[in-house]
């Protein structure tokens, strides 16, 4: 911890030299909202990725253990941090402000979905599966279903998630870096994903583990500074800004008078006329039902408790105690931002309120919040850094886990079990560079808001992953056909939602369109396709007889649920 | 030597063995349905407990709308028509473009016949509106640039009370009308209550299991 406050200090020292120096001449162009280049954010972007490729290479993976899973030195606190860090990405930095700006209470369905889904993950599965003791999704799905093709489909799903979740990601470092430099999306996509592959490449998951901790620290000092401004500057209690912008709500709900020359950066007055749509619960006016909001919410739930890439993080942890503690510690780091990410949709629809400052992209609404409120343009850089460092922590461990799952449960359990350490690195570091080449390419499509895509990811997960873990953890009678009709269903569902996405995308007409994009949205498909993947497993596996190998069975009850059986001793020697 | 389908094996969430299981299925039943109650009952509970409720913009639209379709409208009736419209105007990003549009046009056919010739002046227009240079007023002389326009037809189009309906009536009750820590109640439970809630449960839950393992002095193996 001192080494991580060692560094942190340093670099807010850089960083407020720098900023200190260059801040007046360039005011003027840090307030621009596009197209420009911005030198301070430039500056404390280049410091921040400096410092992170500095971590990465000072905590360099040196073998797989290490690159996969940390060396299980972590301690709960840390990796508390490094769940949050991981999971505060693009989605909840710039994301959630996005959806809930453009839809009000609708967007608390992501904000209750992402944080409620650590509830189910912590009583469900975290202590088990750390003592179920395997490195990845795969090797669970795998083992717990004595398949090798289950495992193939389970690395393959893994990979297809993470790729899905890293989409969102690049679009907001993509964004961000077209704020900051000045340049074109497209060129953003490329010139951000160059980055966080590198530097993937070159740390690995300890120096990724290690970063995380200070990703963490940086995500949320640029997110708390500029809120205790904003809340400060408009005269709302700054002590404790989570608090003090619920008077920003209902000032919104009931309009907030104009005051002669009292304006925003580019000159418009600031207040608004009343809004109530932007809080009132499924309202008409945002175009979103109860029904949305439910089954947001409970896709995001399961996919939360279904996310390869937070599963595998329970093995980074020395014990089972500490798989829970974990938990317990990285949902209260989440929390400390999701309580304050709806601030920033509030000021910004406030200081956006005229129509003469244009459509803006809501996915940077929180910075361009900060920036309409003409706050100091180094905290506006802060805060575009922020969110490249929330992207780029997210990313790098969806990364870790994509080639985990493409060199360790692809290429290593599947394909060439002869396959040496050294070879399965190469193939960890191909499969990384393959999946960035990819996610760019689709980043690159703008098919929705970065909240949305992630949202998919997390459909996928739910409808695949989750119910082989709940099963696989929970009732012994799950079997391998049983996994496989689940996988079938929950996979079949996806592919159909997502299938009718691309062809209304491309202008295709499929029928029952409309239908199909209500209740088989890409965002929240898992509302329904969950459920059937797990009564399709049930029914199959009772059909077919309940047949788990009696040593998986005995396994999961002495080892995993602590089944005290009166002849254990010497059958859990025999497993052990 | 034990045959597969040797029930001492088995686990089933719902037919836990009896000692650690067991009681780690009660504690798991109880923490995930008082999970459920407070994320879905809540959001039940204020599909129950609210109604479509005008705003006062609404209301003054719904009065003189039908003078005002009827061109039968005076002078001040005209005014409070058209502040209405910039009411809805002011909504800006959650317009839908063509809903934008039809609010845009019946602005613009008022302005016409409140200031002849010189529709599309904002200046003209505040001052046939009799807006004053501050509070709301002030935001809809700010909106008037953006929201005049050449009109196409001197009719209103039929659409426009429905489009009004659409953006100025709210699901209200009293979980949303009372507010909390400065928030409307329903958007504080929701955006902070909960989250305070899910950490809460998740503590507990940690508190409570270890417990658990200590009365059935299980160790866990990877301790």
């Amino acid at each position: 911890m001192k080494n991580i406050f060692a560094r942190l200090f340093a670099l807010f020292g850089a960083c407020s030299l720098v900023t200190n120096a260059f801040a007046e001449e360039v005011a003027s162009k840090a307030t621009q909202l596009e197209g420009s280049f911005k030198l301070i954010p430039g500056i404390i972007l280049i410091v921040i990725l400096v410092t992170f490729v500095m971590v990465g290479i000072l905590n360099r993976a040196k073998d797989t253990s290490s690159y996969w899973a940390a060396g299980r030195k972590i301690s709960p606190v840390g990796s508390g941090m490094a769940i949050a860090s991981n999971w505060m990405s693009a989605a909840s930095f710039l994301g959630m402000a996005a959806i809930m700006y453009g839809a009000g209470y609708h967007g608390l369905s992501y904000v209750v979905g992402w944080t409620g889904g650590y509830v189910l993950l912590l009583v469900l599965m975290a202590s088990q599966v750390r003592r179920y003791g395997k490195y990845t999704a795969a090797d669970f799905i795998g083992d717990r279903f004595y398949s090798k093709g289950l495992r193939g489909v389970g690395a393959v799903l893994a990979l297809l998630i993470s790729l899905s979740y890293c989409v969102g990601q690049f679009a907001g470092i993509g964004l961000m870096f077209k704020w900051i430099l000045g340049i074109d999306y497209s060129t953003a996509v490329i010139v951000g994903s160059s980055v966080v592959l590198l530097y993937t490449l070159i740390s690995g998951m300890m120096g990724v583990t290690k970063n995380m901790q200070i990703q963490y620290v940086i995500i949320i000092i640029s997110f708390i500074i500029p809120m205790v401004m904003l809340c400060y500057k408009f005269g709302y209690n700054f002590w404790f800004p989570q608090v003090g912008y619920g008077e920003a709500v209902t000032d919104i709900v009931n309009g907030l008078p104009a005051k002669e020359g009292v304006v925003n950066s580019i000159g418009n007055s600031i207040g608004i006329l009343p809004s109530p749509e932007f809080a009132m619960p499924f309202d008409p006016a945002t175009g979103k039902d109860s029904f949305q909001w439910i089954a947001i919410c409970f896709s995001l739930m399961i996919g939360t408790a279904g996310l390869p890439h937070v599963i595998q993080r329970f093995y980074v942890v020395p014990r089972a105690r500490d798989a829970r503690l974990s938990v317990v510690w990285g949902l209260f780091f989440i929390c400390v931002l999701y309580w304050s990410a709806p601030l920033y949709s509030a000021f910004g629809k406030i200081l956006s309120a005229n129509p003469e400052i244009g459509k803006l992209n809501k996915d940077a609404i929180v910075v361009y919040a900060a920036q309409l409120a003409n706050l100091y343009p180094p905290i506006v850089g802060l805060l575009a850094a922020g969110a490249v460092s929330a992207a780029f922590s997210t990313v790098s461990g969806l990364l870790v886990a994509g080639a985990s799952a493409f060199s360790h449960d692809l290429y290593y359990k599947t394909l060439n079990p002869k396959a040496s350490e050294k070879t399965q690195m190469i193939m960890a570091r191909v499969g990384t560079i393959l999946m960035a080449i990819i996610v760019a390419s689709i980043a690159l499509l703008k098919l929705a808001l970065i909240a949305q895509l992630v949202a998919a990811a997390f459909s996928l997960a739910g409808c695949t992953i989750f119910p082989l873990f709940l099963l696989g953890i929970w009732w012994s009678g799950s079997n391998r056909a049983g996994a496989w009709a689940g996988v079938i269903v929950g996979g079949g569902i996806s592919l159909l939602s997502i299938a009718y996405f691309i062809a209304a995308k491309q202008g295709i007409a499929l029928p029952a369109a409309e239908f199909m994009n209500t209740y088989l949205n890409p965002w929240y498909f898992a509302w329904i396709g969950a459920p059937l993947a797990i009564i399709a497993n049930i029914v199959v596996s009772k059909i077919t007889g309940c047949d788990t190998p009696i040593e998986i069975k005995k396994f999961l009850a002495t080892q995993v649920h602590g089944v005290k059986l009166e002849d254990s001793k010497q059958e859990k020697a025999e497993l052990v | 030597m034990t045959d597969s389908n040797d029930k001492r094996y088995e686990i089933n969430f719902f037919k836990p063995a009896p000692g650690i299981a067991r009681d780690n299925s009660k504690v798991i039943t109880i923490f995930i349905a008082i999970w459920l109650l407070a994320v879905f009952g809540f959001q039940f509970l204020l599909i129950g407990t609210t109604e479509l409720t005008p705003e006062d913009s609404l209301v003054s639209f719904n009065e003189v709308w039908p003078k005002v379709e009827e061109n039968t409208a005076t002078v001040a009736e005209q005014q409070e028509f058209s502040k209405s419209l910039l009411m809805a105007l002011g909504k800006n990003i959650a317009l839908a473009e063509a809903d934008k549009n039809v609010l845009k046009e019946a602005l613009s056919i008022t302005a016409a016949k409140l200031v002849p010739g010189q529709s599309k002046n904002p200046e003209a227009v505040a001052e046939a509106l009799n807006l004053k240079r501050d509070g709301f007023d002030l935001l809809m002389i700010e909106l008037l640039p953006f929201s005049l326009v050449e009109p196409t037809s001197t009719t209103y189009s039929r659409e426009l009370p429905a489009v009004m309906e659409k953006y100025c009536s709210h699901p209200r009750g009293p979980l949303t009308d009372f507010t909390f820590l400065g928030f409307p109640f329903h958007y504080w439970y929701t955006a902070q209550f909960l989250l305070i809630l899910f950490v809460a449960l998740c503590m507990l839950y940690t508190i409570k299991i270890e417990k658990l393992y200590v009365k059935n002095n299980f160790v866990e193996e990877n301790d």
